[in-house]
């Protein structure tokens, strides 16, 4: 197996890509750092919390983050002392796919597409469980239904992609559910565990990575190339 | 008799609709004008709705429960502002750009075009470019906002400026861009004319721009 480098290299990632990174063997001298999942959707506190990350843990000579532009929840943020490699891509659904190019086919041929994973669909950041939990907690059953439905009205399919990691039957089904229940259009896609291991080993190319050297800042125009 | 039009913004913020339809209506009783009504009441109320949003004190459903009571509020108001605050402001055309289905943002936006005066022409979600050119030489607005929430669909806001100027009509209009994902720096970058972080923030910059103009 090809050794990246002797440095110390830490991927700080998000919650969300947590199982499919988790499933691939860890190169050594790399750590493994996760950050809640709930930050997606706040991209202002995504920032300050993974420019904290970024501070705290100036021992690293290489940081990968485990992120794409989250709706610019990465931009602006400057590693103070590490080199950062970020994947080059909007958000996880490119990651869990496997490739960029993968998910401009997909949503070109699925336009409105609601996209879970095992990770989305166990944290209940599904539409169900968001209705169910999150939205019934704070403002009662009746108008969690309305406001989901709302939220989701211009969707048609709901994709399932299929990592293979946990229990997928399991995940598959309440997919299905969601499906069912918004009366979308259920499909279910394989996934692809490229983009996960080279997180973790690299190559990090230009073509699929944004490099940023110490003190620089993350800017959203590097995604959109 | 006052009028706590402090209290309009608050009962917005806390999304009750009905409650906010009777004191829009007991606003109207008073001579508070219905301009003010709109003005100093239900727009900075959606202001902090916008700033919560943000910060995540508020959540999806929250902010789609004032915008509904907002738009019950304005059923209300409708009819009593003068026509010199209804319709005569100008005319703006506005959509969701192609591969975006989002609309939640965008009505808000019209919404508050809608109050402020403007004649609105909310052309829908998933709009392909030649729809904003077609509805810029049809309707000539003075104002065109282009909405995305993603950024994989926030290219396209350029392309349909640059076919405004192929189509000869660039300089007829201003173009304005809104949605989570764009920045002053990407709207700069594509030449539009302005950015509003937010729909409560879009009238007012809008109005700016264009007294700036005249």
């Amino acid at each position: 197996m090809k050794k990246e480098t002797a440095h110390k290299k830490l991927v700080i990632a998000c919650g969300s890509i947590g199982p499919e990174l988790e499933s691939l063997p860890k190169p050594p001298g790399t750590d493994l750092y996760f950050m809640d999942q709930n930050l997606h959707r706040i991209p202002e506190r995504l920032k300050e919390e993974v420019q904290k990350s970024l501070d705290r843990f100036d021992q690293y000579d290489q940081v990968v983050l485990g992120y794409g532009l989250c709706s610019n929840g990465v931009a602006g943020v400057i590693p103070p002392t590490q080199q950062l490699f970020i994947p080059r891509v909007h958000d996880c659904i490119s990651l869990f796919l496997g490739s960029r190019n993968k998910y401009k086919d997909v949503f070109y041929n699925y336009p409105g597409s609601y996209f879970l994973t095992k990770s989305w669909i166990e944290e209940l950041k599904d539409p169900l469980g968001l209705m169910e939990n999150e939205y019934t907690q704070r403002v009662g059953r009746e108008t969690a239904e309305w406001a989901i439905n709302e939220e989701i009205k211009n969707y048609k399919y709901i994709i399932f992609v299929n990592n293979g990691v946990g229990d997928t039957d399991k995940c598959r089904n309440r997919a299905i559910e969601n499906a069912t229940y918004f009366d979308k259009e259920f499909v279910e896609m394989e996934g692809q565990l490229a983009y996960f291991h080279r997180i973790l080993n690299g190559p990090y190319d230009k073509t699929d990575f944004v490099t940023i050297m110490p003190g620089e800042e993350v800017k959203q125009k590097d995604f959109l190339k | 008799m006052s009028f706590d039009l402090g209290k309009i913004s608050e009962t917005l913020v806390t999304g009750k609709v009905d409650d906010l339809k009777t004191l829009t209506g007991q606003a109207l009783e008073t001579d508070i004008k219905p301009g003010d009504i709109l003005n100093q009441g239900l727009l900075p109320g959606m202001d902090t709705v916008s700033q919560r949003w943000k910060a995540g004190d508020m959540f999806m459903p929250e902010v789609l429960r004032c915008a509904k009571a907002m738009g019950g509020a304005m059923e209300v108001l409708r009819p009593h502002l003068s026509e010199s605050e209804l319709g005569n402001a100008g005319t703006i055309v506005i959509g969701t750009v192609a591969g975006d289905l989002h609309d939640i943002g965008k009505d808000l936006a019209a919404m508050m075009f809608e109050g402020a005066g403007y004649n609105v022409i909310n052309i829908g979600i998933d709009q392909p470019n030649e729809a904003f050119v077609k509805a810029v030489k049809e309707h000539k607005p003075n104002v065109l906002g282009m909405s995305a929430l993603l950024t994989t669909t926030m290219p396209r806001m350029g392309e349909v400026i640059n076919s405004l100027k192929e189509a000869g009509i660039r300089d007829q209009v201003a173009v304005i861009l809104g949605g989570a994902p764009v920045t002053e720096e990407f709207a700069k970058e594509i030449g539009a004319d302005l950015y509003a972080p937010n729909a409560g923030s879009a009238v007012e910059i809008t109005k700016e721009y264009l007294e700036s103009k005249v």
